[in-house]
């Protein structure tokens, strides 16, 4: 993981994290609060000017940071976790279990996760909590299977099986055995699933689908579009766009940097 | 002319103490007929040679009938027995010449006996002893040398001159061999066949269990003063019914024989009866006995019940208690409360198929308590399956498993921790079978933490080093730190042997244990194995390629050819007479001697017939027509229509 771009993935991360962490310290106002200032120019009191209600968009652009980073590391950890849970279970117990289990993540990997969220969203009017566990429920499926077919190879391993002659339980199995050897894969899938989240999050904020009470870069980046005839949008359309592609950008060199460690072949270099 | 001997108990009184030498031991020989006593050393079989001829000494209390030719010893009567020593029953006392006096010249005390019992004069009793002496194979230049200037096997000529120079009708021979050599013994076995020939009786008393099987029509087996089995002689190796009788066998170098030297576990003893302040030697039977040394339960032997049950592999708890009695068993009787050497596992049938490939076909196998069973054969024949039937990590397609006489799929079932506890299992690849992320003290603790028995963290640790300590590891704390891939191949071998002994289980099932390891350490491991095979008391599924090194260790052999067994018996009679072509072939191979297989590959399987008629050099029409079935021939099993 010594490479350059997995270096500046995770520089970049680390920032956002500070940012995200030191919100209110690094934000010069409340996000929410209005002024009659509104569409202002850059200046030193308001670093990237202000919106169409005056709020200060360099402090919209840091509490942006916390709600990208809590969606995404809150459905990264949730969706890994089922996806453990129901990949690890079904390769485990097998028979009908397993079939039932893997036919219904068959069934949620062709749903059209954006347009399921969208209508519950339309319904339901979710806060970021609820937000979070709707993204992980729909999106730990694909992770799942991976992590089943590594469990299923895994749990033919002798030492698995040695574990299983002195009397081992499955539950002990998959805690003590499984998954500590999944253990490079669910970094990946947590990494993949903080990227898809961050992604999704702000991909539907831009359609309008958020939590109102929280700030969040797609719901800037839609307000700025509206004013897309003034030059605001070089200070504040632009700078939400980089902030949010900066973040993917380094979630995504992060996780090609650790991604050959999925690869079997690599693999089998790090165990020996 | 036969000797009856019933109920006949010997203590030897030693201040407040009694050995009990012999206890309640009844046999019978018939006119004509060699039986054979044998057992370890203490056990009594000379006690009871000598107590045939009221020669006990004064502190020996005796008690019971002999009869001599139907009629009572009166053992009180000092001339009597005076009178029947040498002329109706002699004896051929063990020790060589230690037991000649070494003041007279030979042919003196060959004629003493004539001249005491018949009255004759000194020249017609030398006379007489010469011509006896001759015709028993010592030149007459010898017989004028004192005892010292003898030959070990003149000396045993000499001995057997004096106990036969007055024709009595029963003879008894204590130790006749212990010191001739191999060919030497053919005199022995000579004179012994010419006496039953003229309708002598004779007893043998013997560590040579060979010399005892060619020699001997019946056998009886001594142990602590007890008989343990009696059973056909020629039998003693190939169906022994008494554990201590197998294990007697497996600690003999009979030619035959391929295994390693076995012994049997733990020492034997000497049982020392307590007085109790009861002067009478009837209170004794019942007082309780003690042992006095032994490293098998801190010096004393088990006051009620089987005299052998700590030795023995197949004890349970009822053995404990009471008396063990003689039972008839077939031809053999058998003091034994299980009836002899149980079966600890039994395959009914189990046969397993993955997909479209028949891994194995419906096979019968037991594992008997306390052998160790070789399943031996090529890639692919299905010994790794059945091997992991057995140890009930695999599950059957169809067939019975009965493990401890209960259905294993019910007790995996219903409680799969209890089963998992009794059989240990030992894999291919070592490295392979502990996990990379345990240490060494981690690995051995895995199966006691599984079963529950890793809370106290100290208690476990000092299992872990004891166990450790047994498969000679170090059990500093260093090494117990380490991780796989820091040791070498032997040493992790090793860990997993000691995590598959941990739990102390009944089977141990290893499934190729030494394949990867190079010749010198796969040495050292097995010895290892088999010591604490015995030592354990373990019994043992055994599987290899290597028909070269089962045939060293295994008391048994199963031959696996295309997921079936061809042949199995004991390791002895498979491997110096062979009778299926595939076996043959296995050991050929082995020796380098690579044969032309008929074109045949093992790869290629006929859908009609016997598997190994494509490479069988015996191959028949019939064979293509008829798959063969086991069937005993010679006492071992055979899948062939034409074996030998």
């Amino acid at each position: 993981m010594g490479s350059n771009p997995a270096k500046a993935g995770f520089v970049i991360l680390l920032v956002m994290i500070v940012m995200a962490f030191l919100a209110p310290l690094i934000a010069p106002y409340d996000p929410h609060q209005q002024s009659t200032a509104a569409l202002l120019a850059p200046s030193v009191s308001h670093l990237l000017g202000t919106n169409h209600v005056g709020q200060d968009i360099w402090s919209q652009l840091v509490f942006g940071a916390r709600t990208s980073l809590l969606v995404g590391f809150g459905v990264g950890v949730l969706a890994t976790l089922l996806g453990t849970i129901f990949g690890v279970s079904a390769a485990l117990i097998g028979g009908l279990y397993e079939r039932i289990v893997m036919r219904l993540v068959d069934a949620f990997i062709v749903i059209p996760m954006v347009i399921v969220i969208i209508l519950v969203a339309a319904y339901v009017k979710p806060g970021i909590l609820m937000f979070i566990v709707l993204l992980a429920l729909l999106s730990w499926q694909g992770g799942a299977r991976i992590i089943w077919a590594q469990a299923l190879s895994h749990q033919e391993r002798e030492y698995v099986a040695a574990a299983r002659s002195f009397g081992a339980g499955k539950l002990y199995l998959a805690w003590r055995h499984i998954v500590p050897a999944l253990g490079p894969l669910l970094l990946v899938d947590f990494i993949y699933g903080i990227r898809r989240a961050v992604f999704m999050e702000a991909g539907l904020a831009f359609l309008g689908i958020s939590d109102p009470t929280m700030v969040s870069w797609g719901m800037m980046m839609r307000d700025a579009l509206s004013f897309s005839y003034l030059p605001v949008w070089q200070w504040w359309l632009l700078p939400t766009g980089i902030a949010l592609s900066l973040t993917i950008v380094g979630l995504t060199f992060i996780g090609y940097a650790v991604e050959p460690i999925i690869d079997p072949r690599l693999r089998g270099a790090e165990v020996a | 002319m036969s000797l009856d001997i019933r109920k006949l108990s010997v203590i030897y009184r030693d201040g407040g103490h009694g050995i009990q030498a012999l206890e309640d031991v009844s046999l019978e020989i018939k006119a004509g007929e060699c039986y054979a006593l044998v057992g370890e050393s203490g056990s009594g079989k000379t006690t009871l040679g000598k107590a045939c001829l009221g020669l006990l000494p004064p502190n020996a209390e005796q008690e019971g009938r002999i009869l001599l030719e139907g009629e009572e010893i009166d053992f009180s009567d000092e001339e009597a027995l005076n009178r029947m020593r040498w002329k109706r029953l002699s004896m051929v006392f063990q020790d060589g010449a230690a037991s000649l006096n070494p003041v007279h010249r030979i042919i003196d005390q060959v004629a003493e006996p004539i001249m005491q019992h018949e009255g004759v004069g000194r020249d017609k009793a030398r006379k007489r002893a010469a011509r006896f002496l001759e015709e028993i194979g010592l030149s007459r230049e010898y017989h004028s040398r004192y005892p010292h200037q003898l030959s070990g096997g003149q000396v045993q000529r000499v001995l057997l001159a004096m106990a036969m120079v007055l024709d009595p009708a029963v003879i008894i021979l204590d130790e006749p061999t212990s010191a001739l050599d191999a060919l030497s013994k053919g005199f022995v076995a000579e004179i012994i066949k010419e006496a039953k020939g003229r309708g002598k009786a004779l007893l043998l008393i013997t560590h040579d269990l060979e010399f005892a099987m060619h020699n001997a029509e019946a056998m009886g087996v001594l142990y602590l003063g007890q008989i343990m089995e009696t059973l056909p002689a020629d039998e003693m190796l190939s169906n022994p019914l008494h554990p201590y009788t197998m294990a007697l066998g497996r600690s003999y170098p009979a030619m035959r024989t391929a295994r390693d030297l076995g012994g049997i576990r733990g020492d034997a003893f000497y049982r020392i009866v307590h007085q109790h302040g009861h002067a009478d030697a009837a209170q004794y039977r019942h007082a309780h006995i003690q042992v006095r040394e032994s490293s098998h339960s801190d010096g004393h032997a088990p006051p009620t019940g089987c005299l052998f049950q700590d030795r023995c592999t197949q004890a349970i708890e009822p053995c404990t208690e009471g008396v063990v009695a003689l039972e008839e068993v077939a031809d053999h009787t058998v003091r034994c409360l299980r009836r002899g050497i149980v079966n600890l596992l039994e395959l009914k049938g189990v046969a397993k198929q993955y997909g479209k490939t028949r891994a194995l076909n419906p096979v019968e196998v037991n594992v008997r308590a306390g052998e160790l069973l070789a399943l031996v054969g090529e890639t692919g024949s299905g010994k790794t399956t059945l091997a992991m039937i057995a140890a009930g990590v695999l599950k059957p397609d169809q067939g019975r498993r009965m493990f401890f006489g209960k259905d294993m799929d019910q007790w995996i079932k219903k409680d799969h921790k209890s089963l998992a506890r009794k059989i240990g299992v030992i894999y291919q690849n070592p490295a392979e079978s502990i996990s990379h992320r345990f240490t060494v003290a981690e690995a051995v603790a895995e199966p006691l933490f599984i079963q529950g028995e890793g809370k106290d963290r100290a208690e476990s640790t000092e299992l872990v080093k004891a166990i450790l300590a047994a498969v000679h590891l170090s059990t500093d704390d260093a090494f117990l730190q380490r991780y796989p891939h820091e040791l070498n191949m032997g040493a992790l071998q090793r860990v997993c042997l000691a995590r598959a002994l941990v739990l102390a289980p009944s089977l141990l099932i290893a499934d190729e244990p030494t394949s990867s390891l190079d010749p010198s350490v796969q040495a050292k491991v097995l010895k290892l194995l088999l010591d604490l095979q015995i030592e354990q008391g373990l019994t043992m599924l055994f599987v290899s390629h290597d028909i070269g090194l089962a045939r060293k260790i295994s008391d048994r052999m199963g031959v696996m050819l295309a997921g079936r067994i061809v042949e199995i018996g004991p390791s002895s009679l498979v491997i110096s007479q062979p009778l299926h072509p595939y076996t043959r072939l296995l050991m050929d191979s082995a020796g380098g001697n690579w044969k032309e297989t008929n074109g045949g590959d093992a790869a290629q399987q006929p859908t009609w017939g016997c598997v190994f008629q494509l490479r069988c050099p015996r191959r028949q029409e019939h064979c293509e027509r008829e798959a063969p079935s086991l069937r005993l021939i010679d006492n071992r099993h055979v899948a062939c229509h034409f074996p030998y």
